[in-house]
């Protein structure tokens, strides 16, 4: 006698078997053939099954989740362990031994956010323009570093020259450039960051690359390290975002050449760029510092006799300036400040 | 990286592998605890929680063959905790009633109404937690996550065979409660 007979629909739903078929009911295994075959020879249990199928659909059905709850939830995490890292930061005694802040990239892009209150132009010349623009120019015989209000920092060449608005607006970040830069910008998909040069627009959303539009050269090239960017051809006007959807899309070691005279667009590829070149492995800390010191155009002020033992193992790739001294000071437990160009660092050496 | 090695590198608080474990489980957590808690607040909370505690005590973690055992146990601990403390834990021991729900439907269009097997399946849902609250646990335990019943009894905190009559009670309530959600559905017609 089959023990099916009589089962309710609680029944049903209490045989593993059975479960397995309504779970998969499509599926062609014999436990599947053996249920299709049982429905069709007893039409008399025909409502408990579809009753059983409810009941299963109703405990089983996937709760609506919000796309936005996963990283929300994620950030708010970050917060909180990069309070209680302050915490402990209080107490010594308690310092981590080991320095593992090469995995704190993500927390120290919140830190960005707050220490870019005290954030700071290098401005060289600022424009009496009523649109509040802000237009620097490089005159000197090196590099010089501009740290943007939301954290990006950008490398000017000589002889180059960069304009863009004193506060971003609510939709993007633009900035207009002659001559050279290289650019480490923070990442923020809602504000996408557009550079224009006479011949090119290019727009990122958080990456590292350089730009080379000279005002003597007939050439712009566009050299990525990090990240992705899109390039199209044309001025303000052009740069719309369907345009740059079906742009040029430059990823990590890619570039692209613009010809005036051709107006065409050469890609090309390179190994290496000295900027990307971060990597740090057990690297004696004053030497890192040095690095930046002179990648950056900018005077590291620290006591160095403190940090002469310590060093870092780090990647301080594809973030920008600010960020990469967020993590340092997080690893040592030092506290920093930007003036001008001059990033100045106090601690008591780094943890044993 | 897989599993263990992800739950590795949370033991030795590489952050790289907590953002792993939380993309991991982030989802299977929340909805699991939606389906026994039911406020999204509450839930994200005791994530939250939960996550902190792993990054905060990562040294303290002990090696586990099965992880999302572990999670799910933690989670399920801190939801309770915090409904403790919030005092709603009343809101599963209710004795089950079913919302009948006979609105007045003057409107010709109402009178043809047919509900439809979503409609069934929303109203078994809303009254899927008026189940008292380990039936209706062990039911979401069992069907929504799969889980065995040795499982289901140690995250319960009960044994195997009890376990078994916790989905076995809460089955036949839910059978007898979609019963009367169709006659509703009857009488409702016949009202009209």
């Amino acid at each position: 006698m089959d023990k099916y007979q009589n089962y309710k629909a609680d029944d049903f739903l209490n045989d593993d078997k059975f479960v397995s078929w309504i779970k998969n009911p499509h599926s062609d295994d014999q436990n599947a053939a053996f249920w299709k075959n049982w429905v069709e020879e007893n039409p008399t249990r025909q409502k408990e099954i579809e009753n059983a199928r409810l009941i299963y659909e109703a405990i089983t059905s996937e709760p609506e989740i919000e796309e936005t709850a996963q990283p929300r939830v994620w950030n708010k995490l970050q917060s909180s362990i990069i309070k209680i890292q302050n915490e402990t930061e209080v107490k010594p005694a308690e310092k981590v031994k080991k320095l593992r802040w090469n995995n704190f990239s993500r927390i120290a892009a919140s830190i960005a956010l707050i220490i870019s209150a005290i954030g700071f132009y290098f401005i060289i010349s600022l424009s009496d323009n009523s649109e509040n623009l802000v237009k620097l120019e490089n005159n000197l015989q090196r590099a010089k570093t501009v740290l943007l209000s939301d954290g990006s920092s950008i490398i000017l060449s000589p002889n180059s020259s960069l304009e863009y608005a004193q506060t971003f607006n609510q939709t993007n970040r633009e900035v207009h450039l002659k001559g050279e830069a290289f650019f480490e910008i923070s990442k923020n998909p809602q504000k996408p960051f557009v550079v224009y040069t006479a011949h090119l627009a290019t727009r990122v959303v958080g990456t590292s690359f350089s730009i080379s539009a000279g005002e003597n050269s007939d050439k712009t090239s566009v050299s990525v390290v990090t990240g992705k960017v899109a390039v199209v051809t044309g001025n303000e006007s052009s740069a719309i975002l369907e345009n740059f959807q079906s742009g040029e899309l430059l990823g990590e070691n890619e570039g692209i050449v613009f010809h005036e005279k051709g107006s065409a667009l050469e890609r090309f590829t390179f190994s290496k760029h000295p900027m990307g070149l971060l990597n740090f492995e057990n690297a004696p800390i004053l030497e890192v510092f040095n690095i930046l010191e002179k990648n950056y155009g900018v005077d590291i002020k620290v006591d160095e006799t403190k940090l002469e033992s310590c060093s870092l193992n780090a990647s301080l790739i594809d973030m920008p300036l600010q960020k990469k001294i967020d993590l340092i000071c997080i690893a040592i437990n030092y506290q920093y400040k930007i003036e001008g160009n001059i990033i100045t660092l106090k601690g008591e050496g780094c943890p044993e | 990286m897989n599993e263990l090695e992800i739950w590795k590198g949370v033991q030795q608080g590489n952050y790289k592998a907590f953002e792993q474990l939380y993309n991991l489980y982030f989802k299977r957590l929340y909805s699991y605890g939606l389906k026994i808690c039911g406020d999204a607040g509450q839930v994200e909370d005791a994530v939250h929680d939960m996550f902190l505690d792993i990054w905060k005590y990562h040294s303290n973690l002990s090696d586990t063959t099965s992880i999302s055992f572990y999670l799910f146990r933690t989670l399920r601990r801190k939801i309770f905790k915090n409904q403790q403390a919030e005092s709603k834990a009343s809101v599963f021991e209710h004795e089950i009633k079913v919302n009948l729900t006979l609105e007045e439907k003057g409107h010709e269009q109402q009178l043809v109404d047919k509900e439809t097997i979503t409609e069934k399946i929303q109203k078994l849902k809303n009254n899927l937690v008026q189940l008292p609250s380990r039936q209706h646990e062990a039911l979401i335990l069992k069907f929504f996550n799969g889980f065995s019943y040795p499982e289901i009894a140690d995250l319960l905190e009960v044994n195997e065979q009890s376990a078994r009559n916790l989905v076995q009670r809460g089955l036949e309530k839910l059978r007898k409660l979609l019963f009367i959600i169709l006659i509703t559905g009857i009488i409702q017609l016949l009202n009209l």
